[in-house]
């Protein structure tokens, strides 16, 4: 029997591949899986795959080389999400064989708008299913949704929290930073509730935190939710069903500061969003300061009414004062008036007044006695 | 008279009264001097109660 070589096949097989498809491109449409990305290299290691409802019926190895792989990051930058598995794409690809690797594709272009779509179209199915299946708590109106989380009123004053974040991330930090070191010097009380919140499985981690949460049976008056300086393409645990549904009807408010301004996350929208961990703290600290503020504004009408009644009863005093003073007999005889008496009793009957009778006139530092010699009728008498 | 019993507003009536009687010559000129130095002591007990509550509300 007469054997060759294994590489002389092998170089028969990349012969006829080369004649075969040469350095011809074709665009497909498939799933990827077994991702692995060099990012100092800017290399990816992936398959492509495609699935019969759950069985994958076709696969192939693929690279994405420098030249592919700025359309892995494109898709990072636009999307906010990992390349990652699991996510349908359309990419161009280039059949090509190793005699020591074997059969791959190299990707040459991924059209990002196609995964892009997938993406949005995903989103839009989780929103619709959120509203669908709340028998009627979740409403879309114009688009904004009004969830049950959202309609908990907030305590006037916020002062206890629970605190969801990844340990030592720039989040925990910036958030306990502005929340305890406020202008105002309000203290809080904030118990921690730390968990991975990036990968893969990070919403089921968050989910946990949320049950822990209500298990503690502690009156927290709010949640918040912060995550910062980590991936910014990281944000796909917050797309999911499960951790949105429980956000949507959490029995406390939740604030999102989940540290993206460009997207917002379906988690945000069924919570209070405020974008970054600064800006959840700021909030809160705000929240309270426009209690203090109606306080101090009642405070002050308060004041400024007692002192309006003070500064009447004074005017009414002086005024009466005043009155009292132009009554009194002194001050009327410093004027120039007398007080007439007879027997030691006022004259206030003129017609008592008889002629022989003694009479005692008062007038100011003095009294004098005298005797009723004649009586006139006064001129000026009407 | 037991002013210390009396509230700002009551005192303020009161005075209020003396000076209408007066002013409607209810009180003959012998009543007047008592009904004065009631008064007196009555404005004396409002400007006290006054100052009192000024301080009390700095």
């Amino acid at each position: 029997m007469q054997a060759i070589n294994l590489s002389q096949l092998l170089y028969k097989i990349d012969e006829t591949l080369q004649s075969q498809f040469g350095y011809q491109t074709f665009w497909i449409k498939a799933e990827i899986t077994d991702v692995k990305k060099y990012e100092s290299k800017r290399w990816c290691f992936l398959k492509l795959i495609e699935k019969k409802d759950t069985e994958i019926i076709a696969e192939m190895k693929a690279t994405a080389w420098s030249q592919g792989y700025v359309f892995i990051e494109q898709f990072e930058r636009l999307t906010q999400q990992h390349f990652a598995n699991g996510l349908q794409i359309i990419c161009k690809v280039k059949v090509k064989y190793s005699i020591k690797y074997g059969l791959s594709f190299d990707v040459l272009e991924i059209d990002n708008s196609f995964a892009l779509g997938q993406i949005e179209l995903q989103k839009q199915a989780t929103l619709k299913r959120l509203v669908d299946e709340s028998n009627g708590q979740i409403i879309k109106d114009d688009e904004q949704y009004f969830t049950p989380n959202k309609r908990l009123k907030l305590p006037i004053v916020i002062q206890k929290i629970a605190l969801i974040t990844a340990q030592n991330s720039d989040g925990q930090r910036d958030f306990k930073n502005e929340l305890l070191n406020n202008n105002y010097g309000y203290t809080f009380e904030v118990d921690e509730y730390l968990c991975q919140i990036q990968g893969d499985n990070a919403h089921e981690n968050i989910i946990k935190q949320f049950e822990q949460i209500f298990a503690s049976n502690i009156n927290y008056h709010c949640v918040a939710m912060v995550r910062g300086g980590g991936s910014e393409t990281d944000f796909k645990p917050f797309e999911q069903y499960e951790l949105a549904k429980l956000v949507a009807n959490f029995h406390l408010p939740v604030f999102t500061g989940i540290g993206h301004d460009r997207n917002t996350s379906i988690v945000d929208l069924m919570a209070r969003q405020l974008k970054t961990p600064t800006k959840v703290a700021a909030h809160i600290v705000e929240h309270n300061f426009m209690f203090e503020n109606n306080l101090l504004y009642q405070l002050n009408q308060i004041e400024q009414n007692v002192h309006l009644k003070i500064e009447r009863a004074k005017q009414s005093i002086i005024n009466l004062k005043r009155l009292l003073m132009s009554f009194d007999p002194n001050n009327i005889l410093k004027k120039g008036y007398a007080i007439l008496k007879v027997n030691n009793v006022i004259v206030s009957n003129p017609s008592l007044l008889k002629i022989g009778v003694e009479i005692e006139t008062i007038i100011k530092d003095k009294t004098l006695k005298s005797v009723i010699k004649n009586i006139n009728k006064s001129t000026n008498e009407e | 008279m037991k002013n210390k019993e009396l509230t700002f507003s009551e005192a303020q009536l009161k005075l209020e009264e003396i000076v209408s009687k007066i002013e409607s010559n209810e009180i003959d000129l012998e009543a007047l001097s008592i009904k004065l130095k009631e008064a007196k002591e009555l404005v004396k007990f409002c400007e006290e109660k006054l100052r009192t509550i000024e301080e009390n509300t700095k």
